[in-house]
């Protein structure tokens, strides 16, 4: 009892963690109609920039500043610089493009850093309260609000702002979207940049965990992707209540059958929610005209 | 249709065969189909000279193209998912791993090679077409993050099964591996001539049956699943079967480079290996036999090559910008060289001075 209790309590805040690394990927889904694979190593180079800054010395808040700053540049140069150009041959063009810089952002990486293993501060490491038999850390309340806002944050922003109905207009249809005097560039600029500032905020709550490496964050990811599968992809609520469950389910499996059985978990997870629902558990099912 | 039947006419410069020949070539060159002698005599004079070039060689190279080319058999496969389909598959490393290790356990059980490698070929296809039938209900970016999700769960799934596939350790083959006599293992010369034969002869069925009317039918599906239906044909069936083809492609891969390296273990198969086949399949040409050759020889060959210069961990460098450079571009390797030796040939059959072209209605006739 106590192992399901704790499973599930620690499964739910890192579930949020799964879901807000899936937020980056729907962000960029619902504007520009592919993800990104590339979003894992967006957050791990603003990470190792953040890296810097912690040791020059500087306090935890400016180095959150700067880890968000930097995904947010980062983001946008993947995305106007090199992705998008990409697009004019073809959506799963785009797509192979970001495994493209994956390979390039980790091959630096790799590079610059020597592969090494390294530790990351955390927000803090003080001791917040007790649920049930499990103590919380500041730290794992501070990445389920950050993630709770800025699902929140998303989901009106999509259905309520100007700026998020004219995304996903573009995702719809980006002829009669420009038709209507939408400019594309802009739209895909600002989904790239808000998606880099979600990485930098995962980051950040990631990396203490796992530590930092070229490839911790991009590990991550798949978890994610296996959220906005599970949630469907154009619903963020979905990729949100996906997460958690995701969560839920790889701390059981993890606690009761075998860690290592966790990957794979997932991917039957996905086979299993794509045979029932091919559209996912919140995304619409899309029809069209033959 | 009369691009194709002009084969048989007279081609002198000038004259509308002529022009429609140009016409068949570059067609030729942008869809990847048609120029059936003209592609499978490159496809085995690649292979010839690839096979050539590693007997030349010393061990390190060597081993590093064989390796090479046993990986092109795996891109073949993934090049039809990705060529006729146009879906992209990063799950190849996982049939790999299914075949590698079901030949290393056969053969642990006593099993001839030969048996051992037909039986994990057969069970790794058979595995293929089992997870084929969900996989082609995905599209586009789906079905690349549901063979993601695969491939990343294949090495630890591989630790879990330790009790089949020695865990964290792996399995080694404490003997060496011949098949019908010929030991692959290593960079003998036998390690060079039958994972270079087995390319030749599954890249030849490859073209014969992608040029054959059947071929159409799979391109067909591939542009336009609504067509396909409207014509009678059974979408779901076709894409199965490319799925299967491109598993049993990679359970041939996977059993060579298993017998070829000695050893299998979790390492050998990470999600890493699925992207790289995929990359190299895209750079070199996802819709061109020889264009696999090459790409799994860049596979194969770069990463241990460069290493003075750039550590093993960061050769991902290397293959993501020259993927960006394609993509960039809009054109693969093969179709580079394939425009470029069709706009040659065809230079030095242009029209003499002095000769008409052809005129306004014989074009139009």
């Amino acid at each position: 009892m106590e192992i399901l209790q704790t499973s599930v309590i620690l499964g739910i805040t890192l579930g949020m963690l799964f879901a807000l690394s899936s937020a980056g990927l729907v962000v960029i889904y619902r504007t520009s109609g592919y993800v990104s694979f590339a979003q894992g190593d967006v957050a791990t180079a603003a990470l190792f920039v953040g890296l810097l800054v912690h040791e020059a010395g500087w306090p935890y808040w400016v180095l959150a500043l700067i880890v968000i700053s930097s995904g947010v540049a980062i983001s946008l140069v993947v995305g106007m610089g090199v992705v998008t150009p990409i697009e004019r041959h073809g959506l799963l063009s785009a797509a192979l493009s970001t495994i493209a810089v994956s390979l390039v952002i980790q091959g630096l990486l790799n590079l610059t850093s020597g592969g090494h293993t390294r530790a990351f501060p955390a927000l803090s490491d003080a001791r917040a309260f007790r649920l049930g038999d499990v103590a919380l850390q500041w730290t794992d309340v501070a990445a389920f609000g950050c993630s709770v806002i800025a699902f929140v944050a998303l989901g009106v922003a999509f259905r309520r702002s100007n700026l998020g109905i004219a995304m996903r207009a573009m995702s719809d249809n980006e002829l009669a979207a420009e038709l209507l005097g939408l400019s594309r560039l802009r739209l895909k600029a600002c989904s790239w940049a808000v998606a880099g500032a979600l990485a930098g905020i995962l980051g950040l709550f990631v990396a203490p965990i796992y530590s930092l490496t070229p490839q911790s964050i991009d590990a991550f990811l798949v978890f994610g992707f296996a959220a906005i599968i599970a949630g469907g992809f154009d619903s963020i609520v979905g990729a949100m209540v996906a997460g958690v469950v995701i969560g839920v389910l790889t701390n059981l499996v993890s606690a009761y059958l075998d860690p290592n059985l966790v990957p794979f978990s997932l991917y039957v997870l996905i086979l299993v929610i794509l045979l029932v629902r091919p559209q996912g558990l919140f995304g619409r099912s899309i029809v069209s005209r033959v | 249709m009369t691009a194709i039947d002009v084969g048989t006419v007279s081609a002198r410069p000038g004259t509308r065969a002529h022009e429609l020949r140009g016409q068949r070539v570059r067609n030729a060159v942008q869809t990847g189909r048609g120029l059936f002698a003209a592609r499978l005599l490159a496809m085995l004079g690649l292979t010839l000279v690839t096979a050539l070039v590693a007997l030349g060689s010393g061990p390190a190279l060597r081993s590093s193209i064989v390796v090479g080319v046993i990986l092109a058999i795996a891109v073949l496969g993934n090049n039809v998912i990705t060529g006729v389909l146009g879906e992209i598959c990063l799950s190849a490393s996982a049939t790999m791993a299914v075949s590698a290790y079901a030949a290393a356990y056969f053969l642990g059980k006593g099993m001839s090679v030969e048996l051992a490698a037909v039986a994990a070929v057969a069970l790794a296809s058979i595995v293929s077409l089992v997870i084929a039938v969900p996989t082609i209900r995905l599209h586009g970016i789906f079905a690349a993050l549901a063979t993601f999700a695969l491939a990343y769960s294949v090495p630890t799934m591989a630790v879990y099964l330790k009790r089949f596939t020695g865990g964290d350790n792996g399995i080694g083959f404490p003997y060496p591996t011949k098949i019908l006599g010929i030991d692959v293992s290593g960079s003998t010369t036998g390690a060079v001539v039958v994972p270079a034969a087995a390319f030749a002869i599954l890249g030849a069925a490859s073209l014969v049956f992608l040029e054959s009317r059947y071929g159409r039918v799979f391109f067909l599906v591939g542009e336009s699943e609504p067509a396909a239906e409207a014509f009678g044909l059974p979408p779901s069936v076709v894409k199965v079967l490319v799925w299967t083809w491109a598993g049993f492609l990679g359970s041939v891969a996977g059993v060579l480079y298993a017998l070829n390296l000695g050893y299998v273990g979790p390492a050998n198969f990470s999600s890493k290996l699925g992207i790289l086949l995929l990359v190299g399949g895209v750079v070199a040409g996802a819709r061109s036999t020889w264009g696999a050759l090459i790409g799994g020889v860049l596979v194969g060959t770069v990463p241990p090559q460069i290493q003075d210069w750039v550590p093993a961990t960061a050769t991902g460098l290397v293959f993501g910008i020259v993927l960006l450079a394609v993509l960039a571009s809009g054109r693969d390797v093969s179709t580079w060289v394939e425009t470029l030796v069709a706009r040659i040939l065809l230079a030095l059959r242009r029209p003499r001075h002095g000769t008409q072209p052809a005129s306004p209605r014989e074009r139009l006739s």
